[in-house]
């Protein structure tokens, strides 16, 4: 079965990229010419037209399609796409309530989910299956990995569960310890479940692989407070960061904004520098506003004096959120030369990513990247629950998954469980007699029952046989 | 400046007024008798009816659907108001209030005297539409006094027609008889929107129904409500005449201040009486707008609004300063209790009715400064009240706030905001507007009246201004609560009359009359 992508910009070309090394068809729709060029690469069939045209759709095959995805930078055609790509999926295939295609809506802007103020919920009226707007998790990832600047990658596992994917340094003390013996180190680490080393490449472990310097370690931790332990552990220090750390954000965009709405929740003093007046007076007029800990300044973001003035030296964490790439380098650059010790900054480009780490700025983050991650996610809801892959271990994925009544690893120790479907189960959420979900370890676990959410890795070409396997 | 436009609202206006006129007009016939009702409400009656009928035949071919300019509105509202003012001035002229042209033809009075009891009833009259609730009736001026000799209570001594006439003048003036009016001809009308604005208190008008003749409507109907109720109360639970609970209930409502007798609500002197008009003092005083939330089940809307908050605030503050001002400086021989609800009372009341338990301005300084600046800030935006207004207040406090931090951060960007909505540039101008001229009318006003007045104090000459330009009734000194303002020279009459004016379409209405730009075509 197919799958379809509106619009081969960079985050289309990544789904495509991601869903082809999944040995998924892919279709590839554009009205861009150079787009369709750029896209050459990738082994997909590439049509040029719009996703609001039958015959791109015709060509681009949706009558054997399985998931179409609106990818195009234009929220509205986006959403306006869903609705015409079922209609002509019916008028093929006769299947009058277009089931058998599933929707994915990708949009920019936030305020449109909303209820009141926006246009949501919009799958009531889009017939879209999945609308993604990965703003949240943009937020979240960069808030999260800023915490701990010496941690490679943060990344969200669901349920207040991290990620963190860490390389080992010649000071760790876990050089030479096995994967499994990590805990008679440090007694509160939490496990490793993958690891990626020079020779071997990305594997799920199975403790008994020896931890060398360069290693990419992958632990998950049920909360942040861990970071510090993993940042230990693996040779590294990170500065103090203050329970309400000063914050300056640059750039009142609708990131720049929900980051300072995080900061300002977790009592911060936050200060926003936007050099257009419109949008500085957008932010306070908004609600977030109103926060007596929040200063909006208008003023160029490198301007040196305004930033002396507003003491940006005295800062913990400075982050770039403007939609210039070029800009939110040069902005962290010269906060990181003023002493901040984390800097943070959003970048559209994928591939600035790495070069921006290798300049030394703790926490680059590429919003087209979340947006792919965010896409994959809903492509891979036929197991409910969080999909995300690991960028610097690309051979390994993590996801979630509810066990129902018929699931055969109902029943089965976690060992079994892992055994049969060759993954390792990190994390299990169960329901206790009061009804109330806790986050359990594999240790803290007799058998798994029914209803309970399972969180594994796996290694990628392992993911049609592990789906398959929890479908049932 | 389309003068059929003005003209078609000045007709309709007055048009308007006939109705509580005639109303009186036949109260005063079963009271006082025919002769007294043709010769006091009959003749202003006829006049009125030919002037309006004049001036809506010559508007006939205005164009009502296009759209009346700001400055129209603004100066057929401010114009609008003057013969108005005119026919409610005839009762207490042609009636025997003050000298009028019976007495010269009885020759009972000069011409002079009758000219003056001309002017005497204009200010009467102003007094009443503005809500001030200052008078002049008082032995010395009041000819029916005059005769009865010194010691009387020269208020109660009036026509029964005549005290009702006074108060209904305050009612009709406290909601707007524009807004009357705009029941009735908005469709007549295009634009009745800027009128409404030009009349009403505050600096917006927040419209409660679909179109302006719904959203008069509401209001006219909450504004009754409130007074039926209050008569009601007044009358089965104060036990109070029929008569003074209406009278009283139609002052109060209007905040305006007029009484039935000279001692007003200070001779009553019944706890439950002034506990049920402060009640109702309050209550007027708060935006009227408010209510229909209510109404419309958004109650926790209504107690969210920051500028009854503030206004409660004041009150609630200025009410514990002055008791325990009172109660420190051991004024009069008031218990605890007493001067607490005295205090309270007095705080109410002077954002802008007027009505008073006590004699004020025998109280120690600090409280009569108290009063002194609750009668500059007066009451809500939207309410019946006078003064400032809160919410201008609010504003200016808000800005001054803003200046203070931008010298601080330059480049900060800061928001004023009101019920958590931001507030644009041009809304703060038009406060600042009026909070200027406030000020610029407030000193000239001073500077004339201190040298038209050489034996006035300086708290007089104060007072007196502000409680003209808030409509609040009465002043300090030797103009306080028991004290009428006949002692007043003619030109200072005149002028306070004015500032009444320039105070209850709230200064720019009427400064827009001024500038050569709103007369030309």
């Amino acid at each position: 079965m197919r799958v379809i992508i509106a619009g081969a910009g960079e985050v289309g070309r990544g789904v495509a990229n991601a869903l082809r090394q999944e040995k998924r068809s892919v279709a590839l729709i554009d009205p861009k010419p150079s787009a369709i060029s750029e896209s050459q690469s990738l082994d997909c069939l590439l049509v040029t037209g719009s996703v609001l045209s039958r015959d791109s759709l015709l060509r681009a095959g949706i009558s054997d399609a399985e998931i179409i995805v609106m990818a195009t930078n234009n929220d509205e055609v986006n959403l306006l796409a869903c609705a015409f790509a079922k209609r002509v999926y019916s008028e093929q295939v006769g299947d009058r309530n277009a089931a058998g295609l599933t929707v994915v809506a990708v949009i920019s802007n936030p305020n449109l989910l909303n209820a009141d103020k926006g246009a949501g919920p919009l799958e009531k009226w889009t017939r879209a299956d999945y609308i993604v707007c990965s703003s949240d998790q943009i937020v979240e990832q960069l808030a999260a990995g800023l915490l701990a600047p010496s941690i490679d990658e943060i990344l969200s596992f669901g349920d207040k569960s991290w990620i963190s994917a860490v390389n080992v340094t010649s000071q760790s003390a876990l050089i030479g310890v096995s994967t499994g013996d990590v805990t008679n180190v440090f007694v509160d680490i939490p496990l490793i479940y993958a690891i990626s080393s020079e020779n071997d490449g990305g594997r799920l472990t199975d403790g008994s692989e020896i931890i060398k310097e360069g290693d990419i370690l992958v632990f998950v931790s049920r909360s942040t407070s861990k970071f510090n332990l993993i940042t230990k552990a693996v040779g590294r220090v990170d500065p103090e960061l203050p329970e309400k750390p000063l914050v300056a954000i640059f750039g009142a965009t609708k990131f720049g904004n929900k980051l300072a709405k995080h900061y300002l929740e977790i009592g911060s003093e936050v200060v926003v520098i936007e050099p257009n007046l419109d949008l500085a007076n957008e932010l306070v007029g908004s609600k977030i506003g109103m926060n007596k800990r929040l200063d909006v300044i208008h003023g160029d973001p490198q301007d040196e004096d305004l930033l002396r003035e507003l003491g940006i030296d005295n800062q913990d964490i400075s982050i770039a959120a403007l939609n210039d790439d070029n800009l939110n380098i040069a902005i962290s650059m010269g906060a990181k030369d003023k002493g901040v010790a984390r800097t943070g900054l959003l970048l559209k480009d994928r591939a600035l990513v790495e070069a921006v780490q290798r300049i030394g700025l703790t926490r680059p983050i590429s919003r087209r990247l979340v947006t792919v991650t965010s896409i994959l996610k809903s492509i891979h809801m036929n197991i409910p629950g969080t999909y995300q892959s690991i960028p610097t271990l690309p051979e390994i994925i993590s996801m979630s998954a509810t066990l129902n009544s018929g699931n055969n690893l109902v029943g089965k120790t976690v060992e079994e469980a892992e055994h049969k479907i060759g993954s390792r189960i990190a994390l299990i959420e169960k329901e206790d007699e009061d009804g109330v979900l806790n986050v359990l370890n594999p240790s803290q676990v007799d058998v798994l029952e029914v209803s309970d959410k399972i969180y594994l890795f796996l290694e990628k070409t392992d993911l049609k046989r592990v789906e398959k396997s929890l479908e049932n | 400046m389309r003068w059929d436009v003005i003209g078609l609202v000045l007709g309709w206006t007055i048009r308007v007024v006939c109705i509580p006129l005639s109303v009186v007009g036949i109260f005063s016939f079963y009271v006082e008798g025919q002769e007294y009702a043709i010769k006091t409400y009959l003749i202003p009656l006829i006049l009125a009816a030919l002037v309006s009928q004049w001036f809506i035949n010559k508007s006939q071919n205005s164009n009502s659907t296009q759209r009346v300019r700001d400055r129209e509105a603004f100066a057929s509202v401010a114009l609008g108001w003057i013969p108005v003012i005119a026919l409610g001035s005839m009762p207490f002229w042609l009636g025997g209030t003050f000298y009028g042209p019976y007495d010269l033809i009885s020759n009972d009075a000069s011409f002079v005297e009758v000219l003056h009891g001309l002017l005497y009833s204009w200010f009467e009259s102003m007094s009443g539409f503005t809500t001030t609730g200052a008078t002049l009736i008082d032995s010395t001026l009041s000819p029916i006094c005059i005769n009865a000799g010194q010691d009387i209570d020269c208020i109660a001594e009036q026509p029964k027609s005549i005290l009702l006439w006074r108060s209904l003048t305050q009612w009709l003036g406290g909601i707007g008889v524009i807004m009357l009016g705009l029941l009735i001809f908005s469709s007549v009308l295009g634009g009745g929107m800027n009128l409404a604005r030009a009349e009403l208190t505050g600096p917006s008008l927040s419209r409660l129904g679909p179109d302006l003749q719904s959203t008069a409507r509401i209001l006219w109907l909450i504004y009754t409500f409130l007074t039926v109720f209050e008569i009601g109360l007044l009358y089965f639970l104060g036990d109070m005449s029929i008569f003074n609970s209406i009278n009283y209930s139609l002052t109060t409502l209007a905040s305006g201040g007029f009484g039935t007798s000279d001692g007003g609500i200070m001779s009553f002197d019944s706890a439950l009486i002034e506990s049920i008009i402060m009640v109702f003092m309050l209550l007027t005083c708060i935006n009227y707008s408010l209510y229909y939330l209510i109404i419309s089940g958004r109650s926790k809307d209504a107690l969210k609004d920051e500028e009854l908050r503030t206004y409660l605030l004041i009150i609630f503050i200025a009410w514990l300063a002055m008791g325990f001002n009172l109660l420190r400086s051991g004024n009069g021989d008031d218990s605890f209790l007493e001067t607490m609800r005295h205090s309270a009372f007095q705080a109410i009341s002077i954002s802008s009715t007027g009505y008073s338990s006590a004699d004020f301005s025998k109280w120690p300084v600090f409280s009569q400064f108290v009063l002194l600046l609750l009668m500059i800030v007066g009451a809500s935006a939207g309410s019946t009240g006078g003064g400032l207004k809160v919410l201008r207040i609010r504003i200016a406090f808000e800005l001054a706030k803003r200046e203070v931090l931008r010298i601080i951060q330059p480049k900060k960007v800061i928001a004023m905001r009101v019920n958590d909505e931001v507030l644009n540039e041009d809304q703060v101008f038009i406060v600042l507007g009026m909070i200027s001229s406030w000020l610029v009318l407030a000193m000239s006003s001073m500077l004339f009246i201190s040298f038209m007045e050489p034996s006035w104090s300086l708290d007089d000459v104060l007072s007196v201004v502000v409680s003209s330009l808030g409509n609040t009734g009465p002043a300090l000194g030797q103009f306080g609560p028991t004290a009428t303002w006949s002692s007043m020279n003619e030109l200072t009459i005149f002028w306070t009359s004015i500032l009444m004016w320039f105070g209850r379409l709230e200064l720019l209405t009427v400064l827009v009359l001024l500038h050569p730009r709103t007369w030309t075509d």
